[in-house]
Formats: structure tokens, C-alpha cells, sequence
């Protein structure tokens, strides 16, 4: 170690260095691990020697009175004005992301030109994740669509709640698990939930194409291609973050003994992208071998799937008294049975809210309109609030509008998942519903085994269960697929 | 105020052996206060108030400006608890490094503003003092290896360490004052501290505090 460098290490430490020294904003001083240690241990010297040779006083006794007497206001002080958290993790989490990747589905063909090749897809992205868990604001695509710029911001802020805004009344994070699972604590529950926020951003800014170091000229959330998009011929690739690989046969794809995917009709090779990041789609080049593309399903060398348990987090916000709870990888019911949130209070009134299947398992990506809805989306004015009758399949044009609709303040409110238009592939989609006045209204989905639930303001449940049952009452008890709170 | 008036706390003698250490790293009551708990804070100020009052009152040789350097220094504790890092220091040496910053401010300032700046300004004694038979339970065993180290360091080696820790002056005002060039002050400063260093951690189990 250069010993001038591990001098201006301790100098810097004591903060001797005068304004224009450069060492001041050498970085090295701060990564180099071994100048940083040389720093931090100097600084506990100098403390030591500090505390030591400081004749010792009494501090002034009404000091700590003046010190409360200025944090207690900011301590106590509402956190901004009272935020509602219904559509937090609906509209701007996982949903959020998808929507925006719809919203920009039928724009490929004038998104920006592809910025590199096949190749460089395959390098890792020199934005690390770490970067969005300590952002920095994180730069936002300069989208021409207004509403997802708005989009990122929201999730942003949200971020930006969880992560370093100590004057907030933060949302209480609890675990919801599987009977017999590892129960998270609370910290590592909103570590979960920062990270899901934190993914469901990155999937935005990606969807936006906007994103510097991906080189996919479109990312794709969920679903398949519709007719007329192509992928760029001039050697440009495409991302597809959740490609249906279950749905291969269904979709008329070949399939190769290492896992890649052709599909003849658009000349698109996919492969699993190194990263982790879902596929990348290319078109398909003379170097190809076709062949090794087979239509024929191979049972020995499939991927046996495997699905991580049943896992959930609720959400209650301190200021609104509002509640979201959520559930990842939500099995897929057997024949005869039906999912029910129970919710417990503190007096122990329970409350049972079954999940109403939709209409077919699987279902068809919807063409029409459901009746009951307005056949433009853009018509529903802001904070509109849509009754729909279990089972009802949601236009893709209203996967734009999961912004637009926001929950009324007498709950019991709607959220629209638009899921049957891009998850049908191999999941049901189902409903909680509540019925007011003779309306039914949505408080939530389950699809893609994800199951999404807002509770209206004073409806802080003490316990929460997910479980399953017997449509037709058998005497048997439930299941507990996850369970939590007190 | 009488020295030695009090210091400590009646609570710090009741404490065992694993709760001085918790006392002494502090980072489990700065997580709270990151966590806006107030209660941790008066905790804090109960804990380690004395000595970084005791601490801003050596460098600034004001009572008035050393208790406005502690009022500032715990807001800034308050407000920048998330910030502190377990890895990076202990939270007695985080805290003291935010007064210092402060105190440091508050000198240079007035160094500038000064008509005439006496050498008597320059900074403290280099020298524990007697604590007057009041028992320091949480620090005792590092103000005994503070004494022995200072006793084993040079004129030199002492010079550079009091000036770099109690003058409020910039490395530039150490070589001018030294007659040598800014790069060999801090080689000079350097390895004064080091010495330090090395005889505080050769004193037997010695802890960072």
C-alpha cells in the first residue's frame, strides 16, 4: 500500500485535508478496502484519545428537554397527508409492470431502433441490482407515454418510502406462511416486500425499452406475441421476462434438447437469458440448425417444474388503517375445492371471503369486451369504481387503466387485475368478491398462483389464513395453505 | 458545573459485563432511533451524554457553544441513524466524529473571523486528566490505555497527534507552523497515529472503547 495514499486515508478521516486537496474526492480512499480500514481505525483512535483527555463534565440537564422538544413534533407529525395504500402493491407493484408492458405492446414497431445484438444481450447488465436497492434516483425513461412515466415515478416513491424515509409511519409488514415453513421476521419481510417493489421497478423501467444497458428493443412482461410483431431483422433481440415455456406445444413452438425455443412463424429463436432475466427472442440466421428443433414433447429430459411453497406478506398501512395482504405461489385447486381468506379480528369475528373461479380453467385470452364494461377503457372517468361479476374477463384495454381506477373511500372497491389476458395460459384466475347492495364488487384476484387482496380503511385484521375447502361442505376441516398476523 | 459532578450514572454501575459492551458499541440503540424511536435517543443522551459534552467542551473551551454543538450533534444523530454502519465504526466513535464535525466548524469559523488568531487557541492539552475518583465504567479501561500509550510517544509523535485531534487547523496549517511541506505533514500525522494505534492495541484485551 502507497503510503501517501494510506496518509491522506487518515488525514481525510480526521478531516485535515484543506478544500482543494484532491484527496478529498479521491474515491479510492472510500472503496480500497484497506484505505477504508486505515480510516475507520484511525477514527476509533482518535476517539479513544478524545474520551480520554476530555476532562470529564455533566451535560447541561435541560439539553435532552430541547432535543425532544424538536424531534417530537417530527416524530409525531402525520407522514405527509394520509397516503392510501390500496393501490400500492396493485397498481404500482407486479401489476403496475405488467400493465406497462401491455401499454407498450402495440408500439414495437416505433420503439426506439435495437441498440445491440444478440451477443450483447448475453453480457451481464452493468446495472446491478444493487444499484436500484440504494438508489440514487433511479432515471426515468423519457417515455412518450405520460402514464408510464407516472407510472415509474409512483413506484419510485414508493420505494422511496420503504427504503430511507425514517420520518414516515412506515406500513407494518407481517409474514404470511406455509403451516410448518420458516416464519420470516418482520424485517425480512419488508426486505421481501422492498425487493418485490424493487423487481416490479426494474420490470418497468425495462418495459419502458428505456433501460441503457438492455439492449432488447422491447421486453415483453407476459403473454405471447400478437400478430404483426416481428422481432428486428437486423439482428436486434427481444426479452421476454416470463416466457410461457409450459404453453410451448399450445403455442406451436419446436423445442430443442437444450431448452430453446422456435417458433416457425415469425422465424424467432428464444433462449433462456443468462441472466435470469426471462428469454431473449432473435430472429433465426443461417448458422441456425432448424433441426434440432422437434415438436415432440420429451418426458425424460423435461424440467420437472417445482413449486416453491405457498409464501405471503400483509401490509398494513398505520396511517389509513388500510391492509393489503398477498400471497405468492398460491397452488392451483384441485377439482371440488375453493380458496377462502378467513380474516379474524381482535373481538375474534371471523370473516370468510371465498375466491370465486372465473368462468373456464384455463380460459382463452379474451376478443370481446365484457358487456358490462364501456367499450372504451379511456371513457372511465379518475377514481371511477367498476362493479363486474365474478368470473368476468377483462378487456386488454383495460390493463391501461389499472391506474385510473382507484378505490372509493366506503371500501369494498374493485381492483381490475386484467390477468385473463395475458396469465390464461395455464392458470385460472379468480376473484374475491364482495357483494354491496345487490353489486358486486372485486376486492382482489388470485392468478399466476398470486392472489392480491385490499381491505378498506378500520379493517386491520388481527389474523389472516388462506385456506382451502370443499366447495360442497364435507365436515372435513379446511387446509391451511398460509397463515399469520396474531 | 463541578467536574466529575454526576458523571455517569448510577445506572452505568448496575450494569454487567455484556451490557457495558452493548454500552460501548451502541449500534442496537441507534438502530431504534433510526427507527424513530425517541426513548433510544434519551437513552443515548443518558448513556454518552457526559462525555461528548464533556468532549465538545475540551475543543471549544465554551460552555455555550458545547452544549449547542451536543443539541446539534443528537438532532444530526436523530436525523442520520440510518446512515450509521456496525462495519464502518463504533457508535460511541460515529457520534464523536459528527460533534467533532461540528466543533470543528464552529473553530474554523472563528479562526476566520479572528483578528488575531493566539497560538493559546491553537488546541487542548495532550493529557488525561484526573477523573477525581469518579468511576468511568463504561470507558476506564480505555482512558488507562489512552494514558499509557501518550506516555511512550516522542515530543514529536505527540505534537503531531495533538494537532491532528485538537487543532482546528488544516493539514496546510501544520506544515506551515512545522516548516515542512503538506505531503510530509501527513506522513508525519500518519504515522503518529499509527504509533498510537499500535500501542492502544498492544495494551493487553484492549477494546475499541
Amino acid at each position: 500500500m502507497n503510503p501517501t495514499d494510506l496518509a491522506d486515508a487518515t488525514a481525510r478521516a480526521l478531516n485535515l485535508l484543506p478544500p482543494d486537496d484532491t484527496a478529498r474526492s479521491d474515491p479510492r480512499l472510500l472503496r480500497d478496502p484497506a484505505l477504508a480500514e486505515e480510516a475507520r481505525l484511525t477514527r476509533e483512535t482518535a476517539a479513544a484519545v478524545w474520551l480520554a483527555v476530555s476532562p470529564l463534565r455533566v451535560a447541561p440537564p435541560d439539553l435532552l428537554q430541547t432535543v425532544m422538544a424538536e424531534i417530537h413534533p417530527l416524530a409525531a407529525a402525520p407522514s405527509r397527508k394520509p397516503r392510501r395504500y390500496l393501490t400500492w402493491l396493485a397498481a404500482s407493484g407486479w401489476a403496475a409492470a405488467a400493465a406497462i408492458a401491455i401499454s407498450l405492446w402495440p408500439e414495437p414497431l416505433t420503439t426506439p431502433p435495437p441498440r445491440a445484438t444478440h451477443t450483447t444481450a448475453r453480457e451481464p447488465l452493468t446495472r446491478p441490482a444493487e444499484s436500484l436497492e440504494k438508489p440514487s434516483p433511479v432515471p426515468v425513461p423519457a417515455s412518450r407515454d405520460a402514464h408510464l412515466r407516472d407510472q415509474i415515478v409512483r413506484l419510485q416513491k414508493r420505494l422511496a418510502i420503504l427504503r430511507d424515509d425514517p420520518t414516515q409511519q412506515t406500513p407494518r409488514v407481517m409474514s404470511l406462511t406455509a403451516p410448518g415453513a420458516v416464519h420470516r421476521t418482520q424485517e425480512e419481510a419488508q426486505q421481501r416486500v422492498h425487493s418485490i417493489l424493487t423487481n416490479a421497478l426494474r420490470s418497468a423501467l425495462e418495459a419502458a425499452s428505456a433501460t441503457p444497458s438492455d439492449p432488447a428493443s422491447l421486453v415483453i412482461e407476459r403473454g405471447w406475441l400478437p400478430g404483426g410483431l416481428t422481432v428486428p431483422e437486423d439482428g436486434g433481440v427481444i426479452r421476454h421476462r416470463h416466457f410461457p415455456e409450459q404453453a410451448w406445444q399450445e403455442l406451436g413452438l419446436s423445442r430443442s434438447a437444450n431448452g430453446d425455443y422456435y417458433d416457425a412463424s415469425s422465424s424467432t429463436v428464444w433462449s433462456a437469458d443468462p441472466e435470469g432475466r426471462g428469454f431473449i427472442g432473435r430472429k433465426i440466421t443461417g448458422e441456425d440448425d432448424v433441426a434440432r428443433f422437434t415438436k415432440e414433447p420429451e418426458p425424460k429430459t423435461a424440467p420437472v417444474k417445482t413449486r416453491a411453497a405457498p409464501e405471503g406478506f400483509i401490509i398494513e398501512n398505520p396511517v389509513d388503517r388500510t391492509t393489503e395482504i398477498f400471497v405468492e405461489n398460491v397452488p392451483d385447486l384441485p377439482e371440488g375445492k375453493q380458496l377462502i381468506v378467513r380474516l379474524t379480528d381482535e373481538a375474534g369475528l371471523i370473516t370468510d371471503i371465498p375466491l370465486e373461479p372465473s368462468a373456464t380453467t384455463p380460459v382463452s385470452p379474451p376478443t370481446e369486451p365484457a358487456p358490462v364494461l364501456p367499450s372504451d377503457p379511456e371513457s372511465i372517468p379518475e377514481g371511477s369504481q367498476i362493479a363486474a361479476n365474478a368470473g368476468d374477463s377483462w378487456p386488454v384495454g383495460y390493463d391501461q387503466l389499472l391506474s385510473k381506477v382507484v378505490p372509493s373511500s366506503s371500501g369494498g372497491t374493485m381492483v381490475n387485475s386484467g390477468a385473463t389476458a395475458f396469465n390464461a395460459w395455464t392458470h385460472a384466475t379468480y376473484f374475491l368478491q364482495s357483494t354491496t347492495a345487490g353489486t358486486t364488487n372485486i376486492v382482489g384476484y388470485a392468478s399466476a398462483g398470486s392472489l392480491f387482496l385490499n381491505l378498506p380503511n378500520n379493517a386491520i385484521p388481527a389474523s389472516v389464513q388462506l385456506l382451502e375447502t370443499n366447495i360442497v361442505p364435507t365436515g372435513q376441516p379446511p387446509t391451511i395453505i398460509v397463515k399469520g398476523g396474531s | 458545573m463541578r467536574e466529575g459532578e454526576q458523571a455517569m450514572g448510577e445506572a452505568a454501575k448496575m450494569m454487567d459485563a455484556d451490557e457495558r459492551a452493548h454500552a460501548r458499541d451502541g449500534s442496537r440503540l441507534l438502530a431504534r432511533i433510526a427507527r424513530r424511536d425517541a426513548d433510544a435517543l434519551a437513552e443515548l443522551y443518558r448513556m454518552w451524554g457526559d462525555r461528548l459534552y464533556s468532549m465538545a467542551l475540551h475543543w471549544l473551551k465554551d460552555e455555550g457553544a458545547a452544549k449547542e454543538a451536543l443539541q446539534d450533534c443528537l438532532l444530526r444523530i436523530w436525523k442520520k441513524a440510518a446512515d450509521f454502519d456496525a462495519e464502518k465504526s463504533s457508535g460511541f466513535t460515529w457520534c464523536a466524529m459528527i460533534l467533532r464535525g461540528l466543533c470543528l466548524d464552529f473553530l474554523r469559523k472563528r479562526k476566520r473571523r479572528a483578528a488575531v488568531w493566539q497560538d493559546s487557541e491553537l488546541g487542548s492539552a495532550l493529557e488525561v486528566p484526573s477523573r477525581g475518583g469518579v468511576e468511568d465504567l463504561f470507558f476506564r479501561e480505555t482512558v488507562m490505555r489512552v494514558r499509557s500509550a501518550l506516555e511512550r510517544l516522542d515530543e514529536v509523535e505527540a505534537e503531531s497527534v495533538r494537532a491532528a485531534l485538537f487543532d482546528p487547523g488544516t493539514m496546510v496549517d501544520h506544515a506551515l507552523r512545522w516548516g515542512i511541506p503538506v505531503g510530509t505533514a501527513k506522513i508525519r500525522i500518519h504515522r503518529a497515529m499509527l504509533k498510537m494505534r499500535e500501542l492502544l492495541r498492544k495494551g493487553g484485551d484492549y477494546e475499541s472503547h
